[in-house]
Order: structure tokens, then sequence, then C-alpha cells
């Protein structure tokens, strides 16, 4: 019987990750309410909690099992640690980055890699950011719905 | 659907600024701290019982702060998530005066030299630094959680001096 990659893990670990990835969204998604609050937008939904415990979860596994073998003087028990909460705390953000300008980054870092001015300028006109810095944690849909306007009915 | 429930919720966000100024002058008032609850008398006598035990007692406190509450690895755990989320309300959220900014590096500083040290002798964790940890972990929740009047207007500052 072949040797499972998850034989030397600890289920603590994957649950610290998990709960560490919920409190920070958690927290996030209420900072993100405050403030929509404050500037009168509708509120982001609680249920983004769920994916991002998820991403969470899987990241902060994932780092834990994969990096002590590629360093193994991360593979002491604070390492490991540190490496589950990292992933739990920092993959849904940059999970959040990739989906909202994911192809835009790696297009415009690989044209930065060409040092061409007329690639890098190519780049910047195919890849416009949208204008929002909190991910999905921020509303951007309000735009009016328009079965919601009221027009001449046929 | 969505364009009416937004426009619907318009004044009870106004409600909501007009309560915040109100609740902002009031603090800014220095004759009207807020109001005695029994709640402080009942921290206020388990304050002094604490300093009381600290004087005369600091064999039996100490028996007390030393309960045993987790293992090693909780210990590094719980000292992990502190050192986390203030390092992420340092660098990630970044919405802070310039004395919480001291508070969260110095205790990110701070919890880094004690997690070695806590390494090197193998330390179990104990109630005096659970306590301790729990409290660096909720400040840094408040930071994390807050978007303070005076980041909104640093923010809004700054927003009209690049335009």
């Amino acid at each position: 019987m072949t040797q499972s990659i998850f034989a030397g893990l600890d289920w603590g670990l994957v649950i610290y990750a998990a709960l560490m990835a919920a409190v920070m969204s958690t927290m996030m998604t209420l900072r993100a309410r405050n403030a929509q609050r404050a500037a009168g937008q509708t509120l982001t939904p609680w249920t983004t909690l769920i994916p991002d415990t998820v991403v969470g979860m899987i990241t902060g596994t994932a780092l834990a099992l994969g990096v002590p073998d590629l360093v193994p003087r991360l593979g002491s028990i604070s390492g490991i640690t540190l490496l589950a909460g990292a992933g739990g705390v920092l993959g849904p953000q940059v999970w959040d980055l990739v989906v909202r300008d994911g192809r835009g980054l790696l297009v415009r870092w690989l044209a930065g890699l060409v040092k061409s001015p007329t690639v890098t300028q190519w780049a910047e006109q195919h890849t416009a950011t949208p204008p929002t810095t909190g991910g999905e944690h921020v509303n951007t849909q309000v735009q009016p719905d328009p079965a919601a306007v009221p027009g001449p009915q046929p | 659907m969505s364009t009416r429930k937004y426009s619907q919720t318009r004044p009870q966000c106004l409600d909501h600024s007009r309560n915040r100024l109100a609740r902002w002058s009031r603090a800014h008032n220095p004759l009207s701290a807020p109001a005695w609850t029994r709640s402080h008398t009942l921290i206020l006598i388990v304050l002094a019982l604490l300093t009381a035990l600290m004087l005369l007692a600091p064999g039996l406190l100490a028996d007390v702060g030393r309960l045993r509450v987790g293992s090693y690895e909780h210990s590094v755990m719980l000292s992990t998530s502190a050192v986390l989320l203030n390092a992420w309300a340092l660098l990630g959220v970044r919405a802070m005066g310039p004395g919480m900014r001291w508070a969260h590096l110095l205790t990110v500083v701070g919890l880094t030299l004690r997690a070695a040290e806590v390494r090197m002798g193998g330390e179990d964790l104990i109630l005096s630094t659970a306590v301790v940890l729990t409290a660096l972990i909720v400040l840094a929740c408040r930071t994390i959680v807050r978007p303070n009047e005076t980041e909104r207007l640093t923010r809004l500052r700054q927003g009209l001096a690049e335009d």
C-alpha cells in the first residue's frame, strides 16, 4: 500500500488553519460592513465566510504539508504552526486578488520581463484594474436592476 | 428590486450618521463621562481583591497563574495567532494612529522573542500567558474590525490633496 501524503498530517493543524481563516474572514467582513453602513451601500452578505474558510483551510494545510519538505528547518512545531496560520490568514486575501485581477497581474508581470515599451503599453491598455481594493468584501454591484425600473408596460 | 431597497435604506443611514455625530460630541464633552454602572463596581472589587492577593499572598496567586491550561502545541498556536493577527493589523489593515501602530509593532516583536524562549524551554500553556495573549488578540481584532473616524478623515484629506 502506498504512503498517503496525508499520513503525517496533524488534524489539529487543519482545524487551526480553518479557525484562523474563519476569524480573519469574520473580521474583514465586519470591517467592510462597517464601512458600507457608513457609506449607505448595501452590505456584504455573511455567506462569504464559508468559501473564505474553506480556501484558508486548504491553503494553510497545503503550506504546512508542502513547505517543510522544501525547507527542512521549517519542520518544527513553531514552523508548521506559522505556515498553517499564515496560509489561513493570507489564503483568502491572495485568492481574492487573483480572482479580481489575476490575469492582469500575470500579463503585466510578463510584459515587464520583456522590457519593451510597446509591449508594456499594450499590457496596461488591455488589463484595466477595476477601481476596488477590497475584493469581494467591497460591493461593486450597485447597478440598477433593469427589471425593477418602472417603465411603460407593453 | 435592488434599486428600491437601496433608496429605502437612505433615511436610516442618515439617522445612523446623526446618532454617530451626537455620540461623538457627547464623548468629546469633558463634563460627561459614561455612567458608572454595576459592572464597574464589580470590576473594581475584583481588581482590588487581586491586588490585595498579589501583595499579601503572592505564592497563592503565583500558583493560580501557573495553572496549566494547554500543551506546548497550544502555547505555540495561541502565540502564533496573536503574532499573525497583530501583523495583519499592522501591514494589511494599516488603519490606526501612531500610538496603536507602535503597540502592534512592539507586540509582534515581543511575542516573537517570547516564542523563541517558549520553544527553547518547551513550556506548556499556563493561565497567565493565555490571558495576556487573549488580550493582545482582542486588541488586534479591534483594530482590524474598526474603520475609525480619524482614519476616514485622514483618507478624505489625502483624497482631497490628490485631486
